[in-house]
């Protein structure tokens, strides 16, 4: 049990650790889900942390994409021609489909202010699988799971709108 | 204004400085990351296996480097023997050149009445094979040798930092990217690599499989050195397209040299190469290299002439994957300019 004084040791100068961040965004994401802490770490020192002006493209729709990403600061527009389908915040995680495949990017996504956004490479994800084929199938069952579900809210959605 | 011609102008000057620089050691350099190439996989099976990365390494690469230093001991000891005959054997693979080439001269004028004098004309280009055994060549073949040696000795601890440190430091170097051209970067990267890959790979196993059929025939049909024949077979066969004349090239050096080269025994070794080649491009290749480079048969042929012109037969080794990655770069970059408008 902490003592009700542990505020006056807390040091609120301290500014928030970067890779502390990161690791938190990844293991809160559905892809690391029931993964042990030691093996998350293992696999977020593999990602990419990239800082983003405003207005910046992460990526465009149509180009082929070989990363998912989890978004550390900042706020994502997610784009399709002309129409904006979401608006994506801390924390949150997309482009988990180019994990599995080389297929064009379905969606463009656009940083709205300056974002710090950290990619999880597909090859990367594969050598780590290679190395930790225990982990890597965990990883790779909840990236279907994902997928699957993310599929079932697609088709639920058209239904919806027929 | 756009920068990528600029960046990528800008890189290939990187890469050729690079290549100069790494100009004295570019065999332990091409040694070392053909050991990469070859091990890397043997690697990761251990390390998912559960051994420790440094114990992994160490496991996957004693053998090729015991293998190595063998060889080196064996080159060592062959030339300290073979120096002080070098000057006759060179005089005698002189005179076998004669006397060879004015037996076809006399069966060229039995058979077919066509006189050639091949000897003649040989002899007019006063070829001083003896010459090229002077000291101050022999001193220049011996700094060689020493530069060799040298290469050799690096091979290991490069293999080894190649083997444990490649990936961050690929990591590193792909992060200096703009965000732009990030994922393009990681796309192209892996495109080559896997070309690559499973091209060094088949030509290792495509030399390894050329030496043995021509070392056997070389044995059946009674040449000395047989393994060492078949060896050298198996190198020449790396350069596409010449790979077949220049096999011939030691067993009749040698042949010559010794105890005299006759026409069965041409046809005996022609016969052993048809063999070993005919089994290299009927099985072999298409087996194992077929679409992993994917160039037009002029333009690969081109390449390798060219090639041999500027860096003799390492060139004409490498030169094809070179241009094959080349192409992947080419085609990667402009599908990724494409679709990003």
């Amino acid at each position: 049990m902490l003592s009700p004084q542990r505020h006056l040791w807390l040091n609120p100068f301290r500014r928030k650790d970067p890779e502390s961040a990161t690791r938190e965004a990844w293991r809160n994401t559905p892809l690391l889900m029931d993964i042990p802490a030691p093996v998350c770490h293992k696999l977020v020192e593999r990602t990419h942390l990239r800082h983003y002006q405003p207005g910046e493209y992460l990526f465009r729709e149509g180009e082929a994409g070989v990363s998912a990403a989890v978004i550390i600061s900042g706020k994502i527009a997610i784009e399709s021609g002309d129409h904006r389908i979401a608006e994506l915040g801390p924390g949150d995680f997309f482009g988990e489909a180019a994990l599995l495949q080389d297929a064009p990017r379905s969606a463009s996504a656009i940083a709205e202010e300056e974002a710090t956004v950290s990619f999880l490479v597909r090859f990367q994800l594969e050598e780590f699988v290679r190395h930790r084929p225990g982990a890597g199938l965990e990883i790779m069952t909840n990236l279907a799971r994902l997928l699957v579900a993310r599929l079932h809210r697609g088709n639920r959605s058209e239904a919806i709108d027929e | 204004m756009k920068l990528w011609p600029v960046r990528m102008l800008t890189g290939a000057i990187i890469a050729l400085a690079i290549g100069y620089l790494l100009q004295p050691i570019w065999i332990a350099a091409l040694l070392c990351v053909l050991f990469y190439l070859l091990l890397e996989p043997l690697v990761s099976t251990l390390q998912a296996a559960g051994a420790r990365k440094d114990l992994a390494i160490a496991i996957a690469l004693l053998p090729p480097l015991v293998g190595l230093v063998y060889g080196a001991m064996h080159l060592i000891d062959s030339a300290r023997d073979y120096l002080p005959q070098l000057g006759q054997d060179l005089e005698k693979l002189q005179l076998g050149i004669s006397k060879t080439l004015a037996e076809i001269d006399n069966h060229l004028a039995i058979v077919m009445d066509v006189r050639l004098s091949l000897a003649e004309q040989v002899a007019s280009l006063e070829l001083d094979l003896r010459g090229a055994a002077r000291a101050e060549r022999l001193l220049a073949s011996t700094s060689w040798l020493a530069n060799l040696l040298l290469n050799l000795a690096l091979v290991p601890p490069l293999a080894w930092f190649l083997l444990r440190d490649y990936r961050s430091w690929r990591d590193r170097a792909l992060s200096l990217l703009p965000n732009s051209q990030f994922e393009l970067g990681w796309l192209m990267y892996h495109r080559v690599c896997a070309r690559l890959q499973a091209y060094l790979r088949g030509l290792v196993l495509q030399a390894l499989i050329l030496s043995a059929i021509t070392a056997i025939g070389f044995q059946i049909i009674g040449l000395p050195s047989p393994v060492l024949l078949g060896v050298l077979t198996g190198v020449a066969g790396l350069v596409p397209y010449l790979g077949p004349l220049l096999a011939m090239l030691a067993p009749v050096l040698m042949m010559v040299a010794g105890p005299g080269l006759d026409p069965g025994t041409l046809m005996e070794i022609v016969l052993v190469l048809a063999v070993g080649f005919g089994f290299d491009n009927a099985v072999v290749i298409p087996f194992l290299l077929a679409g992993s480079v994917n160039l037009h048969p002029a333009v690969a042929m081109l390449a390798v002439v060219i090639a041999g012109h500027v860096g003799g037969i390492t060139g004409m080794v490498l030169v094809i994957p070179l241009l094959g990655m080349l192409r992947i770069i080419s085609e990667t970059t402009w599908r990724g300019l494409q679709s990003s408008g």
